[in-house]
C-alpha cells in the first residue's frame, strides 16, 4: 500500500482536482471489487458496492483523517456496505449437491493441468465461501486474499483482534469440512 | 479433522492463491469518474476560527481581566471608589509565603520584572493547561 501516492493524490482532490482522483480508483479497484465479490458472491453486485463505496470515499474524503491507510479507510466503506446489502437479502442456502461434479473436466478443457488445478481450488473455495455467513466471508477475503494483519482486519470490521482469531479458526475450519465434502463427493462422481 | 489451527491454515492456503484476486470490470473507473463528475467537488474541512483561536482568545481574556482586576485592586482605588465592592475580596488572603524585596535591593533591575517574569510563567502554565484541554480530541 503506497500511503504516499495515496496522501499526494487526495490532496490534489481536495485542491480541486477532480481527475486526480482516477488514480486512486485505478490503485484500489481489484482490491475493492474483490473483497466486495467474496462477501456478496455476486459479481453484479459486487460491481455496484464497490463503485458505491467509491463514489462515498469521494464524498467524505475531507473527514479522511489519514488515522489509518486510505486503503483501509476504503476497505472499511466496502466491507460495511458489502455486508448491508447481504444482511437486506434473502439467503438462498446451498446443498453440497449444488457444487458442480464435472467442474474438474470442465475447468480442464482450454488450459493444461496445472491451471486446470487451480481453477478447480478457485471453483472449490468460491462454492465454500457460498456456504459462510457474510461476516466469515469478509474475514476470509480480507485476511487470505487481501493478506491484511488482524489489526488491519479490526480496524476495517470493528471487530476485537481476539474475536477476529476465533473467527477466523471457526471459518476455516468449517471451509475445509466444506471443501473435504465437496471432494469426497467429486471423487465417487469420477469413480 | 484434531489437526493444529497453523496445519488447517497451510490446508486452506492450498486452496486459496491471493494472486487470483477478481478483477473490476472493463469500464469501471469510467463509470465512478462519470458519477464523480456529477458531484460536487470536497472540500477539505476548516476549522471554525472561534474553534481554532479558543486558546489564545480565552489566554487573552484571562490576561485582561488579570490586569484589570490587578489596577482595580490597586490600594488607591479601593480606599476611594470602589471598596464597599472589593473590600471583601481584599481582605481575602492566600497563604502565601512573604516575599521580601529587601533581598534584591543590591540589585539595580526594574522592579517590574519582578513580577513580569512570575506573571508570564504563570500565564505558560494555564496556556498548556487550555491547549490541552480544548485539543484532547486530536490525540
Amino acid at each position: 500500500m503506497d500511503y504516499k501516492g495515496d496522501l499526494y493524490f487526495i490532496g490534489q482532490v481536495l485542491a480541486g482536482n477532480q481527475n486526480a482522483f482516477r488514480h486512486i480508483v485505478e490503485k484500489h479497484k481489484d482490491h475493492a471489487f474483490n473483497l466486495a465479490i467474496r462477501i456478496c458472491c455476486n459479481r453484479e453486485e459486487a460491481e455496484e458496492i464497490a463503485q458505491d463505496a467509491f463514489v462515498k470515499a469521494y464524498k467524505s474524503l475531507a473527514q479522511f483523517k489519514m488515522k489509518s491507510s486510505f486503503a483501509t479507510w476504503l476497505y472499511r466503506i466496502v466491507y460495511n456496505t458489502s455486508i448491508s446489502l447481504v444482511r437486506s437479502r434473502k439467503k438462498a442456502l446451498l446443498s453440497i449437491e449444488d457444487f458442480p461434479a464435472d467442474i474438474i473436466d470442465f475447468a480442464g478443457t482450454n488450459t493444461n493441468d496445472e491451471e486446470a488445478e487451480s481453477e478447480y481450488r478457485n471453483a472449490i473455495v468460491n462454492f465454500a465461501l457460498q456456504k459462510l455467513s457474510e461476516e466469515e466471508r469478509g474475514l476470509i477475503g480480507l485476511y487470505y486474499y487481501e493478506e491484511l494483519s488482524i489489526e488491519e482486519i479490526g480496524a476495517i470490521s470493528g471487530i476485537s483482534k481476539s474475536n477476529i482469531k476465533v473467527r477466523l479458526f471457526r471459518t476455516r475450519q468449517k471451509m475445509l469440512e466444506i471443501i473435504q465434502k465437496v471432494e469426497k463427493k467429486n471423487l465417487v462422481y469420477h469413480e | 479433522m484434531n489437526k493444529s489451527p497453523e496445519f488447517r491454515e497451510d490446508i486452506l492456503r492450498k486452496y486459496i492463491n491471493p494472486e487470483k484476486i477478481e478483477k473490476a470490470p472493463e469500464g469501471f473507473s469510467e463509470k465512478i469518474m462519470q458519477d464523480i463528475h456529477a458531484e460536487k467537488k470536497p472540500v477539505a474541512a476548516g476549522v471554525p476560527l472561534i474553534r481554532k483561536y479558543m486558546v489564545p482568545l480565552i489566554s487573552g481574556l484571562i490576561t485582561v481581566l488579570l490586569i484589570i482586576a490587578s489596577i482595580l485592586l490597586s490600594p488607591s482605588v479601593v480606599d476611594y471608589e470602589v471598596s464597599p465592592l472589593i473590600k471583601p475580596l481584599m481582605n481575602f488572603r492566600l497563604a502565601l509565603p512573604e516575599f521580601s524585596f529587601e533581598n534584591f535591593s543590591n540589585i539595580n533591575l526594574p522592579i517590574l520584572l519582578v513580577y513580569i517574569f512570575p506573571g508570564i510563567f504563570m500565564l505558560s502554565i494555564f496556556d498548556r493547561f487550555l491547549n490541552s484541554f480544548f485539543h484532547r480530541e486530536r490525540r
